[in-house]
């Protein structure tokens, strides 16, 4: 090494521990720690320690347990600060009043003690009056009902249906998973109204026509084992999504003419304990679901569904029906009718027949799921049903000898175990790329 | 008026902590609990937080009975359920396969007795027979209400024992049951509640595998939203990106079949939307855009240090930290022994190891983005239960002196055939630095003058220093700085000055 002198700067290279040690790459070093090439007085490229740690929040959380998680939530408020929320013996600390407006949710309340959040600078009274089992919200607004947009108030033991009738804008109102009894009462000046959940309440039914309500399409009715007996006398053509659901312990009929429903989307009714399919669900176009819909105690035999074109999904499961068909079709069933249904579930019922001549399973074209099991189907109706399926998959495009989609096919458990026919019948389907499951 | 806040939200023995009130981590009260033994992930959606808790099932069979219209559940093969560690602010039970009128779902527990369960009514809807299991269910905590529930869907069922969440075009996200490792679960879009996959719309819920035609997708073990028109899934020995929508023509295509994802927490952003990750092989990063395949980062330069790091051992959590320009690789052991973390300056790309005292190492990182400027900071959960962050104005750890120093070299003073010898040394540090010792090694080779003792030593202070004749004579010279236990330093530069001194002795 000649006598001048050599100036060397920090390793900005970093720790580099892939050559070997008499070739260690310039610039960089085999051994560092908790040292950085931007020091932490001025960050300048020059070399330096790290910054060290200090604590972010005084507390120690999790009493001294390791932290697992840490996450960041964004939370908007949207004050309103003309409104008063009245409530009357609050003395339940679960009451939440939530009300939205344009998506966002403010809890409203003076007594953060009682209640578990108080944003800022909301403008609102509270009163406490009556007996300890009386729950009743009511509104009281300064100004600017016409604001709002959406009201929830749900799971607040609230006895009372609110009074609403100024609430011009409104388009959402969800009630559910109250102590709501009664009638719905009039609500005709909701004009806006278009999603209405009542949903887990004890409520009677309406004096009014639900096509009061020109604009609904979205109607959440009730659920398990609450609005017994309920009874809307007609509803809105305008109607998209119909959940009505219930698993009331008594054998009353509840009809639900559903035919004039044409802008039916979805549909869900659930353990109605209706006696017969007369005037039945015909014009939903997507999803039909009937689970139960019949009860364990009905003795109707048949049942005919007429789902339009677009239905996708049919679920007919539990309702204890012997026969199963497309009604007002004949013995054919136009390939236009079930192009796009996907899934059947008819599973745990009593079915002996699918269909008369199950010729509607070849019309199936995309069907994915056809769920038949926990019945009582004979051999020969299996045989009619499994070579309707292989006609329907030989009629499908094939990729290298399987059919595109391919479909599971669920005949087991309950019904008659396969004949030889429906076995070979079976193998050829599994051949395509079918799932056949049987006894 | 509108106001608009971020919180952070921390989870630790069991407990949900957010700080409502700044600057200040609050318990938040109620009798929802979380998993306290394992890394939790979570996905913020419409103003809320998604968690998805998991751990083990700790009960299930096929011989339950529901009585009292499907609201209380037992079964002969279970002599006491309070035996099975059933927590029912942690635990839900999953009823189905059950006879007529038995309603598939998910459901909160009313009450743990030794002879039965009760379902938070209204219950499974009938009496009759069932199947059932007793699992941890994810939760959701919901700042405006400052409330945690159960995620339980409106429609569907909603993937039980899911360790990994992501949001990604409105949807959540999840994969990582143990019972099915190889499939992702998608909600609704729009709607974390709505978990029906046989709906018609292209907004409906999706559930899928990554993997060729044919065969059975790879374990996923982490989630990956590039953008809302990419998501990668890390999996065990692979890595897939589904392009667009699974519900409206995605494609699912396969980034490499090699190159794996350590874990649901092992990666991050970096500042230009790069995905960075920890693979079995090392570091890697894809560059945001399509057809980018993964690039090792680390290679050439540490081809071992990051390699087969088994995540069963070790929490890992990785953060790119905007304010000083990299991204801190925390490698913390479960079982509390020393391991080096490292920070990658993204400016430079280069590696430095970092170590920090046991208690403040890192079981999960955090890139905070507050709205208030000052907050800016990635943050670390500790293993003691505080949530720390590094700050350029500390020189020291929480007050645990850090431990620093840089060997710079190899230095030759000869060349091969003939030795040299260190004459003059001469440090510059910065002004307002603080002390550095310097200590002079040689040898023979660069790897004896790595382990060879000090043969000189010495403190420079802040400004140039005087002129040292440290005479070491060798053929390689390491040069060892080292800072003190209450100061941070600047290194400007060193001069140094040798003289050639003849053949090897």
């Amino acid at each position: 090494m000649a006598k001048s002198p050599v100036t060397i700067q920090f390793p900005f290279g970093g720790l580099n521990r892939r050559y070997g040690y008499q070739s260690q790459p310039p610039y960089t070093t085999p051994d560092c720690l908790n040292v950085r090439p931007f020091d932490s007085i001025e960050d300048r490229q020059r070399g330096g320690m790290r910054p060290g740690l200090k604590k972010t929040f005084a507390q120690q959380i999790g009493s001294g347990n390791p932290i697992r998680m840490l996450a960041n939530v964004t939370s908007t408020s949207d004050v309103i600060p003309s409104w008063t929320v009245e409530v009357t013996n609050a003395s339940d600390f679960s009451l939440n009043a939530v009300f939205e407006k344009s998506g966002l949710n403010l809890i409203m309340s003076t007594d953060p003690v009682l209640w578990p959040y108080q944003p800022e600078g909301l403008t609102f009274t509270q009163t406490i009056t009556g007996d300890a089992s009386a729950r009743n919200i009511i509104f009281k607004a300064l100004d600017g009902f016409s604001s709002v947009s959406s009201i929830s108030i749900k799971d607040s033991y609230v006895t009372t249906f609110p009074t609403m009738s100024a609430f011009l804008n409104l388009y959402k109102l969800d009630l559910s998973n109250n102590l709501l009894t009664g009638k719905v009462p009039d609500l005709s000046g909701l004009v806006n109204l278009e999603e209405l959940n009542i949903d887990k309440n004890n409520m009677t039914g309406s004096d009014v026509a639900i096509e009061t309500f020109a604009k609904l399409k979205k109607l959440t009715v009730a659920t398990a084992g609450s609005n017994k007996s309920f009874v809307w006398s007609t509803l809105p053509v305008t109607l998209t999504h119909l959940y009505y659901i219930d698993t009331a312990a008594d054998a009353t009929v509840r009809d639900i003419n559903t035919n004039l429903l044409v802008n039916l989307e979805y549909i869900e009714l659930w353990n109605n304990n209706r006696s017969n399919m007369t005037n039945a669900v015909v014009s939903c176009k997507y999803t039909v679901k009937l689970r139960g819909y019949f009860g364990s105690a009905n003795t109707q035999a048949d049942l005919y569904i007429n789902p339009q074109p677009t239905a996708t999904s049919l679920d007919v499961s539990y309702c204890n029906i012997i026969g199963l068909g497309i009604l007002g079709t004949g013995t054919t069933v136009p390939y236009t009718l079930c192009r796009d249904l996907i899934s059947i579930d008819a599973s745990h019922n009593k079915l002996e027949w699918f269909n008369p001549n199950f010729s509607m399973i070849y019309s199936m074209r995309n069907l994915t799921n056809l769920n038949l099991s926990y019945n009582v189907i004979p051999a020969a109706g299996l045989q009619q049903i499994i070579h309707e399926c292989l006609q329907n998959a030989q009629a499908r495009p094939t990729s290298g000898g399987v059919t595109v989609p391919t479909c599971t096919v669920n005949i087991g458990y309950g019904n008659a175990a396969p004949n030889a026919a429906t076995l070979t019948d079976i193998t050829s389907l599994r051949n395509l790329g079918w799932t056949v499951i049987h006894s | 008026m509108s106001t608009l806040k971020r919180y952070c939200v921390g989870i630790a023995d069991g407990k949900l902590y957010v700080d409502k009130t700044i600057d200040t981590m609050a318990a938040l009260v109620s009798a929802v609990k979380f998993t306290d033994d394992k890394v939790l992930s979570s996905a913020e959606h419409n103003q809320k937080l998604y968690i998805a808790d998991y751990g083990d099932i700790v009960a299930k069979g096929t011989d339950g009975t529901l009585a009292s219209t499907g609201t209380v559940l037992d079964a002969a093969s279970i002599a006491d359920w309070t035996a099975k560690g059933i927590d029912k602010g942690l635990h839900a039970v999953f009823i189905y396969n059950g006879s007529a009128g038995v309603a598939t779902g998910i459901y909160a527990l009313q009450t743990v007795a030794a002879g039965s369960l009760t379902l938070v009514s209204p219950g499974a809807l009938a009496d009759g027979t069932c199947s059932y299991k007793i699992f941890v269910i994810p939760k959701y905590y919901d700042p405006a209400l400052n409330t945690i529930s159960f995620w339980i869907a409106t429609y569907g069922l909603v993937p039980l024992n899911c360790s990994i969440i992501a949001r990604f075009r409105d949807r959540l996200v999840l994969a990582g049951d143990p019972d099915s490792p190889h499939l992702w679960y998608m909600s609704r879009s729009g709607d974390p509640m709505d978990w029906d996959y046989y709906q018609p719309d292209v907004s409906r819920a999706v559930a899928g595998q990554n993997t060729d035609a044919g065969a059975i997708g790879d374990k996923i073990t982490a989630l990956i939203p590039a953008s809302s028109d990419y998501l990668i899934f890390g999996c065990h020995s692979s890595i897939w990106m589904l392009y667009g929508d699974p519900a409206a023509g995605g494609q699912l295509n396969n980034l490499s079949y090699n190159v794996n994802v350590l874990s649901a927490t092992s990666w991050c952003y970096g500042p230009e939307s790069e995905v960075v990750f920890l693979s079995s092989n090392g570091l890697y990063a894809i560059a945001p855009g399509s057809v980018n395949t993964p690039q090792s980062i680390t290679e050439n330069i540490l081809p071992t240090e990051f390699q087969n790091i088994d995540v069963t051992l070790n929490d890992i959590s990785m953060a790119y930290d905007a304010k000083d320009n990299g991204i801190h690789i925390f490698i913390t052991s479960k079982g509390g022994f020393d391991r080096v973390h490292y920070w990658f300056d993204w400016r430079t790309k280069t590696f430095w190891p970092v170590d920090l005292q046991s208690d403040h190492d890192p079981v999960i990182a955090m890139n905070r983005t507050s709205f208030v400027g000052s907050e800016e900071s990635v943050l670390i959960g500790c293993r003691d239960g505080y949530i720390r962050q590094f700050d350029s104005d500390e020189v020291v750890d929480d007050g645990t002196a850090i431990t620093n120093y840089v060997k710079i070299g190899p230095i030759r003073l000869g060349n091969g055939y003939t030795e040299g010898m260190l004459a003059e040394l001469i440090g510059t540090l910065g002004t307002g630095s603080g002390d550095l010792t310097w200590e002079v090694a040689v040898g023979k080779t660069v790897q004896e003058a790595l382990a060879a003792n000090p043969l000189y030593t010495g403190v420079w202070a802040s400004g140039r220093s005087n002129t040292t004749r440290p005479r070491s004579r060798g053929d390689a010279l390491m040069l060892k700085l080292s800072g003190s236990s209450s100061s941070t330093w600047a290194l400007e530069d060193i001069q140094i000055t040798g003289i050639g001194k003849g053949k090897h002795r």
